[in-house]
Formats: C-alpha cells, structure tokens, sequence
C-alpha cells in the first residue's frame, strides 16, 4: 500500500494519519501510544460487559471481568498482543483497528474459556448442531451487582466529597462533571495545568486514603448483600449535595 | 510472601496514583492473581476511582494504569534493545568519549570546537546560596554511526539520530553513588542510571571529568525539544520509584536558572507530588549527603531543526 502525498489524502484507509500508522508499524512508543488511547476504552467496554458467543453448537454468554483487576489485566494482554512486532507488522491499515483490538481481545478471555466455566454460564442448550465458528454478540450493559457495588461506592465518595473545601469541589465538578479537559479546566479556573493536575491527583489520592480509613467498617467487596438501592445519586447529586 | 491489608492497601493506591515499580507491580499482581480477597480490596479501589471520576464505566485513571504497565513493557524492550544495540556502539563511543576527556583536560578552560564552555562555572553546576557544590554533569553526544576515530563528539548538541553519552566530575573526597535520569519534551521520565531493568547507578570516581557507562540511543525513546537531564550523587543510588517521584515534581517547573537553589533542594522545599522534605529523607538522610547538579539541551530532530 503506498502513502499519498497530496493533503486530501492525509489519512489512511482506516481513518488514522499516515504518520500514525507508520509510527505504528514502526513500533514507535509514541504512535503505539495514540492507538492506545484511540481505542483502550472500547476494548474495555467489551472486556467489562461482555459478549455472547457459539461454541460447539452452544450458546454461552461472558458475562464480562467481574473484577477491576481482572479487566486490566485482560486490557493490558490484548494490546500487548496487538502491539507485538508481528502484529503490527500484519496490520494494513485497509480495516479499522477496532474491530481486530475487540478480536483479539475475544481471544484473551476465549483462551480460558475451558478453565474458567463459571464465567460462561451456558444460557441455551443446543445440542443438536455441531462445533462451528464462534458467533460473537457483543453486549452492554452492567450487572445488577455490578450496579450495587457502585452504589455502595457511591457513598463513601459522597462523604469524602463532604470533607472537602468547596474550591476542590468544583475543580471536581469541572473536570468530571462537566467532563471538561485538565487543559479547559485551568482556563475556566484560572489555574495552571499543571496545579489543575497536581491537585486532581493529590484529591484522587486522598479519596483513596478515606475510603481505606472506611474500609474495615464499610465496603466488604466480596459480600454484596445489602438491599441497596440499585443506582444511586450520580457524581453531580453528590456534588450538589455537599455543594448547598 | 505475606503482606498487611493496609501495607496491601498503600500499594493499590500507589499503584492507582502514580504508578509501582516494575518489580513491585509484579509482586502485587502475584499477590491479586492468586487471592480473591487482596484482588476485592484493589477492585473497590478502582470503583471509587470511577465514581471520582464522573461515575463513570471506565475512568482514566484505569486506562493511564494499563498504559504504564504498556509502557513498562515497551521500556523494557527499548531497554534490552539498547542493551545489545550498546555493546556493539559503546566502543565506537567510549573511544570518542575518551577523547574528548583528554581534550577536557588539557584544556579545562578552553572553548575548544569539540567542547563547548565546560568550565567550573558552567551552568548545570548547582547553583546558589544553599547549593551544595561539588557535582558536575556533561552530556556528549557522537553520530550513531560514526566509525569511532572519525566521530566527532559535541557536548550538549544532540539530534535523535545520535548517541548521548554522559561524563561526571566529583571533587575528591567525596564519594557516594550517581544516578542520573531526564525529562523530555513531552514531560517523560527518561532513565538513565538506574533504569526499570537494571538498578545499578555508578560508584563515582572522584577527581577529575569520568566517562559514565550509560550510552543512549536518542532515537529510541526521546522526543525532539528540550531535555532536562538532572544528577545526583548520593550514599546510595536512588531507585526507580524515586526518581519517578523528582520527575513528577520536577516536570511541572521551568528548568533553573542561575541562582536558583539546586534540584533537590527545590524538590525538597516545594509541596505537591513527588515534592516536600520526605521525598528526599530516604535518599540524602543529612543534607550534606547529596550533592545534584542539572544541564538542559534542545535535541533536535536533524541538524538545525528543533
């Protein structure tokens, strides 16, 4: 495939600048970079919420990593795998690259398909067809625990947010509310990037600290039997909250 | 190996914060791989990270967490990679870096074509009323592949293409170990002595200007620009985590200027990440146990382009 010079003709095939996906074949750090972050969030929508699939003429449905630590993990090996020398090397640049990242990442968690069957509950006995290709529907939406989790969660944050100075609260509020960059965010605050950075990790790991100093009487992470309601107040009603 | 909840516990949040080292990271992962209650305490951590961020599916942070172990990997690799592209070029560059040295001293004063102003008074000595003298840093830069007694070498005038080189000088009598790491255009952490895979820095020879054995392929990993290239000289070699942290607290802060206390001071006296007197009390435990001395050069991309 060659790379045309002319401007209209500035982005591959598979919407990507050219730069990017020679960077990318290249195996430059800053290139593999970018398509991570292109793409990262995608490939971990479909690692948290699953997908259903036919194997062996049955139907089984993954029901997504139920663990944090799991996701990241199954995250961070489907693009080491896509970013491998002879993967990229493989890549054209003719497809888009997200639906080859969403198959290998069906790959990483197929792989332990056979160890791992709590995971793919079956959800419809078929016995009459045979093995064939792996039909894939992708899925989602979270769990009902995965839900009641996040509303317990939800609360602890909501007392650290109550902890606060109202000034960090609307950096908090700016930044994940308004979902506006660290960059417009230090303009709308007149601050510097660097002090909007500083001060979103030092809360990030304050937070982390409160909800250590919570832990022991609040959150049991393996036991989720609280009747809880399912969703709680989102992020801004808890600003708000602690806000008048 | 056995580790408390709350030690468990500081780890995550390092982890989700800033970042473990390697080694570390990969003990933690054991620990999470194997025991559902430790993996339980990290998922609940990540949750509220979510719920901080917007109450989100999936936040940043996780997605900059996996980047960093990417990043690890590929740092890993760049560093092999060296590791063997360096054996073959460090003769080729020592020799040249060996000369420039006699020329150094023969002329410590001059301002020879090969070497720049490399005087006692040059501007990456640390500087002010606080300063602790006595460290002195240079970076040395020599075509790739320039056969060796034909390389021209040239102190702070680097493009990608080249290799760096670094040269120290202590003063005799003070002994300790070096390490040495940068910051580069883009506000990344560059190690040099120690890095993620080897955590030897170097024990100084004082005296007179010494050759490191640290030899950089600039294409590899650095972006063109400005690269700040930070030296201390310690009763111990700084680990990786440490020097993650000076970057942190470093990579938001315009390079000294000529009176200007030296890095660790201004490390030590700032507040925010990485910052405060505790950085520095595992490293320098007295504050005459370190002395730091700082360069910045512009890399450039071909000659005569920044």
């Amino acid at each position: 495939m060659s790379e045309p010079t002319t401007h209209a003709d500035a982005t591959a095939p598979n919407g990507w600048p050219w730069a990017l996906l020679r960077g990318f074949r290249e195996g430059r750090r800053e290139a593999l970079s970018e398509v991570y972050h292109r793409h990262a969030d995608e490939v971990t929508k479909q690692l948290r919420y699953g997908f259903a699939f036919q194997a062996a003429g049955r139907h089984h449905r993954f029901v997504g990593c139920r663990s944090a630590f799991e996701l990241h993990d199954a995250l961070h090996e489907t693009f080491r795998r896509a970013f491998e020398p002879v993967a990229r090397e493989r890549y054209d640049g003719l497809r888009p690259y997200g639906p080859y990242l969403r198959a290998i990442a069906r790959n990483v968690v197929l792989r332990g398909f056979r160890a791992r069957e709590v995971q793919f509950p079956e959800v419809r006995a078929d016995g009459e067809s045979t093995a064939g290709p792996i039909e894939i529907v992708d899925e989602g939406s979270a769990t009902p625990e995965q839900h009641v989790g996040r509303a317990e969660v939800r609360a602890v944050v909501g007392r650290f947010l109550q902890t606060l100075p109202p000034d960090d609260r609307r950096l908090l509020e700016v930044r994940f509310v308004e979902g506006k960059s660290q960059r417009d965010a230090a303009e709308v605050l007149g601050l510097g990037r660097q002090q909007i950075r500083g001060r979103e990790a030092k809360l990030r790991q304050q937070m982390l600290r409160f909800l250590r100093a919570e832990g022991e009487e609040g959150l049991v992470a393996a036991g989720l039997s609280l009747p809880l309601p399912l969703l709680g107040p989102s992020l801004l009603e808890l600003l708000g909250e602690v806000m008048r | 190996m056995k580790w408390s909840d709350a030690r468990l516990d500081r780890l995550i949040e390092r982890e989700l914060c800033e970042g473990l080292p390697p080694r570390t990271r990969a003990r933690l992962h054991e620990r999470l791989r194997r025991d559902a209650r430790a993996r339980a305490r990290y998922d609940r951590a990540v949750d509220a990270v979510r719920v901080f961020e917007g109450d989100v599916d999936v936040a940043p942070t996780e997605l900059a967490v996996v980047q960093r172990w990417l990043d690890d990997g590929w740092m890993q690799g760049d560093a092999t990679a060296e590791r063997t592209l360096a054996r073959r070029a460090w003769p080729a560059l020592m020799t040249a870096l060996a000369a420039a040295l006699v020329v150094l001293l023969v002329r410590p004063l001059g301002d020879s074509a090969a070497l720049r102003p490399w005087t006692d008074d040059d501007g990456w000595q640390a500087r002010g009323p606080g300063a602790r003298r006595g460290l002195a840093l240079e970076v040395l830069c020599t075509a790739d592949d320039a056969a060796a007694d034909a390389a021209p070498v040239r102190a702070r005038a680097c493009e990608l293409s080249d290799l760096m080189g670094l040269a120290y000088r202590m003063p005799e009598g003070m002994p300790g170990e070096l390490s040495v790491f940068g910051i580069d255009a883009q506000g990344d952490v560059m190690f040099y002595l120690p890095t993620p895979v080897d955590p030897s820095g170097i024990t100084v020879d004082p005296g007179r200007w010494r050759a490191s054995s640290v030899s950089v392929r600039l294409a590899v990993n650095h972006a063109a620009g400005p690269l700040r290239i930070y030296g201390v000289v310690a009763p111990r070699v700084a680990t990786v985590d440490e020097i993650r942290a000076f970057a942190a607290a470093l990579a938001s802060r315009a390079p000294a200027e000529p009176g200007d206390p030296s890095w660790i001071d201004r490390v030590s006296s700032g507040s925010g990440p990485g910052s405060g007197p505790e950085a520095l009390a595992g490293l320098c435990p007295e504050p005459s146990s370190c002395h730091a001395a700082e360069l910045v050069l512009t890399l450039r991309s071909s000659r005569g382009t920044p």
